[in-house]
């Protein structure tokens, strides 16, 4: 049972390595030199006006955790789709509770502005 | 795959009181969206509805045994029982809730949502009798606690007594969940009838497992019930919260983990009492000594109040100590004496603290007598009930706990009750000072200058009234009360 | 099978021992993902394979992305390291000690018996893992799937409530 993630385990193997040779061949191919453009946060990008080190806002808290709320109801979704020709128009109806509810809370997020970026 | 979905045993009736309150949750959040902010007071209305129904839809319950949802949930007078106590505490706590919110600009539909859904989490709880339906009702009990705990969103007190629960309740619950995974380790069973069949087995008394696993399944229940050692939130948070859910909190919570205490340990587990005892016991004499004794030195009455639960839950798990149901009966007697009456201890509290936090101070309620008689009235009704005189009701909750252990002594015709027994006299006695002492500073003359004062309004002045009224007429005639408690202890799995 | 036990297990132990060590927050995050992806390779090993993917969607993912943000949102200055303990260690050993002992004590002395539930690895076998508990989840565990709908919903007033700038 356990061979059968032996092609998994090879694949992580082989992506570490990629990793680490990505990381110290070119150097060494190439000598490291760095430059100032180099050093920039974003090579090519803006210019950056302050240190990226500050409060962020509340709002990608509380993103973040309603984020969860219906990553947890997609995860709940899974399972159930497996089987449901097993359940037939009961697990429908078991879904549509449970999808109702959440689209409850979803609506309830929406009218509360908490979708809304800073306003 | 096929599932045979007739198999599950579909019975709403059974759970009706939590779909009840669940749907009006729901139908308030909905509700809130549309009305405007200044008929808020319809939401109240409709929570104190919804709570109707679902008092109504208890009393089918009553006198059946009706198992559902695969044996997650049932329908029994023990549940009934609860249902009814948590109801009409919910009901009384909205009813004195939008004077209480105006007044402290906190006057938002999430609060009645929140009240319902702890409502329905309890109410799951009493129900409960597999490990998930014991789990999920306590979640949404919790949940639904923390965050009214820190409804008062902008004060430090309640963002620190909201913050203080969260942590320390996902401690507990942590404990609780591992308790849960080794007792279905240890049994293969999640329902509380296969877990019922398996520690009825003669080996069961040997089996580390599970053992180690509701000796967790106990911290977890003991710290829902602020007993000691696992109380150390309950001062500061009941502190720190409003008190309007304090009040709710310390009622009803108490009540939902005494109700998932009891059907775990008087109907599950009554074989294995020879090896729960003695942790349960220490639990409850902690309680009975932390309680009483620190009560003493508090000046802060919700904290005194608060030292006064654990003092309680100490009581209320005497009851359990026997492991049957006629100890049972005394400790479903002593949750209703304790809801009536900690319920009004608190609404006084609330109601002189309308208007800022600095008044729970004992220094404050000095001539309480002399400003507002009708609450100092009634705070000394249930002060007087706290302590266990008689006539109150809680004269009669504290006799029946001890008749029920001296009971458990001659029948068993051993001396272990008789330790917790002492314990809890000698604590009775002790509980009388800071009790008393709150009569007493209500009956100083006032220094200074005399306060407005403040009209009580009607709703707080009839819910006040209700409870102490109920307070002593349940006093007067406990006999009803003590044959309802007696029939819904009769559990049966 | 027991060697990869071993080796993830000592991956357990070290990365939440980081978790509790340094005193950077986001290295404690970080060690915590390392901690959970971990424990989702050992549900691998116990053949669930659904825990496994639902533990690096919800935890790895979803829940460490909101510790992160909670620890932007705390500190200022994200390198800012919290006070060294002082005592709290102490306490802190000598519970895990007396708890430990107490552990050890118990399983020492009576024999550790457990029942096998209705699905073993053969069963999963045959049906296969997310099949089966789809099957126990959506049928005798309806309520408490339902349940839990409401639990989000709640946590979802609350996060809300709690969080928003202005409640309307």
């Amino acid at each position: 049972m356990l061979s059968d993630y032996f092609p998994l385990l090879i694949f992580l193997a082989a992506i570490f390595v990629f990793g680490l040779i990505a990381l110290f061949f070119p150097p060494w191919l190439a000598g490291a030199r760095t430059t100032t453009a180099k050093a920039l946060p974003y090579e090519s990008g803006i210019v950056p006006r302050t240190t990226a080190r500050r409060r962020f806002a509340v709002s990608f808290y509380l993103t973040a955790m309603l984020f969860i709320i219906f990553d947890v109801e997609a995860i709940f979704i899974y399972p159930w789709a497996v089987i449901l020709k097993g359940l037939r128009w009961f697990g429908i109806a078991e879904m549509a509770v449970f999808v109702g509810i959440l689209l409850i809370a979803l609506i309830y997020v929406w009218k509360k502005g908490a979708l809304e970026w800073g306003s | 795959m096929i599932v045979n979905v007739n198999a599950i045993g579909i019975d709403y009736t059974t759970i009706l009181p939590e779909l009840v309150v669940t749907g009006t949750a729901i139908l308030v959040l909905i509700l809130d969206l549309f009305i405007p902010a200044d008929r808020r007071r319809i939401l109240a209305l409709v929570a104190i509805l919804g709570l109707l129904g679902a008092l109504v839809a208890s009393i089918p319950l009553w006198g059946h045994n009706k198992f559902a949802f695969g044996d997650t949930v049932v329908g029994d007078s023990f549940a009934a029982f609860f249902n009814v106590i948590l109801a009409l505490t919910s009901i009384l706590t909205v009813l004195i809730s939008p004077r209480f919110l105006r007044a402290r600009q906190l006057d938002y539909g999430e609060y009645y949502v929140l009240i319902l859904a702890a409502t329905a989490g309890m109410m799951l709880l009493a129900a409960a009798t597999s490990l998930m339906t014991i789990f999920l009702g306590i979640e949404l009990l919790s949940l639904a606690l923390y965050v009214l705990s820190g409804f008062a969103r902008t004060q430090l007190r309640s963002q620190e007594s909201a913050l203080k629960y969260l942590l320390l309740g996902g401690f507990a619950t942590g404990f609780l969940l591992y308790g849960m995974a080794l007792i279905y380790g240890a049994t293969g069973a999640t329902t509380l009838r296969g877990l019922a069949l398996v520690a009825g087995s003669p080996t069961a008394g040997g089996n580390a497992l599970l053992l180690l696993g509701i000796g967790f399944l106990s911290v977890g229940l003991a710290f829902k019930a602020s007993a000691a050692p696992f109380h150390m939130w309950t001062p500061d948070v009941y502190e720190g919260a409003p008190t309007i859910v304090t009040t709710f909190m310390s009622v009803a919570t108490k009540a939902a983990a005494f109700a998932a205490v009891g059907r775990v340990f008087v109907a599950v587990f009554p074989a294995l009492q020879y090896r729960w005892y003695v942790p349960l016991a220490l639990i409850a004499v902690f309680s009975l000594f932390i309680g009483n004794l620190v009560a003493i030195v508090q000046d802060n009455l919700k904290r005194m109040l608060a030292y006064s639960g654990i003092a309680h839950a100490g009581f209320i798990l005497l009851g359990v100590l026997p492991g049957t149901p006629d100890g049972l009966a005394s400790t479903l007697f002593y949750i209703a004496a304790y809801a009536v009456m900690n319920f009004g201890a608190f609404a006084v509290v609330t109601s002189v603290g309308a208007r800022g936090e600095e008044t729970a101070n004992i220094n404050y309620w000095r001539g309480l007598f002399y400003r507002r008689p009708f609450l100092a009235t009634t705070m000394t009704i249930f002060m007087l009930s706290l302590a266990g005189i008689p006539p109150t009701v809680g004269f009669f909750a504290k006799l029946f706990v001890f008749r029920s252990l001296v009971v458990a002594a001659q029948t068993a015709n051993s001396g272990q009750f008789w330790a917790p027994l002492i314990v809890a006299i000698v604590m009775t006695v002790v509980s009388f000072y800071y009790y008393l002492r709150v009569v007493v500073v209500m009956l100083m003359t006032p220094e200074g200058e005399v306060t407005e004062r403040e009209p009580v309004g009607a709703s707080m002045g009839t819910v006040l009234a209700i409870s102490a009224a109920a307070t002593v007429i349940l006093g007067l005639f406990p006999g009803v009360i003590f044959d309802w408690a007696s029939t819904a202890a009769g559990v049966h799995l | 099978m027991v060697v990869a036990f071993a080796i993830l297990a000592a991956w357990e132990l070290v990365t939440a021992i980081g978790v509790m060590a340094s005193r950077r927050p986001i290295y404690n995050a970080l060690s915590l993902v390392a901690n959970m992806l971990g424990l989702a390779v050992l549900f691998l090993l116990l053949n669930a394979q659904f825990l496994f993917a639902a533990q690096i969607i919800v935890y790895a993912g979803a829940v460490m992305v909101l510790f992160v943000f909670i620890i932007a949102l705390l500190n200022p200055q994200m390198d800012i390291t919290l006070s060294r303990p002082s005592m709290e260690w102490a306490y802190g050993l000598i519970f895990g000690v007396v708890f430990a002992g107490l552990i050890l004590a118990l399983v020492y002395n009576r024999d550790l018996t457990g029942i096998p539930g209705p699905f073993t690895p053969e069963v999963i076998d045959a049906f296969g893992n997310v099949q089966i508990l789809g099957a126990v989840l959506y049928s005798r565990f309806l309520l408490p799937v339902e349940v839990t709908s409401v639990l989000l919903l709640v946590a979802a007033v609350g996060a809300v409530y709690l969080a928003a700038r202005k409640i309307r």
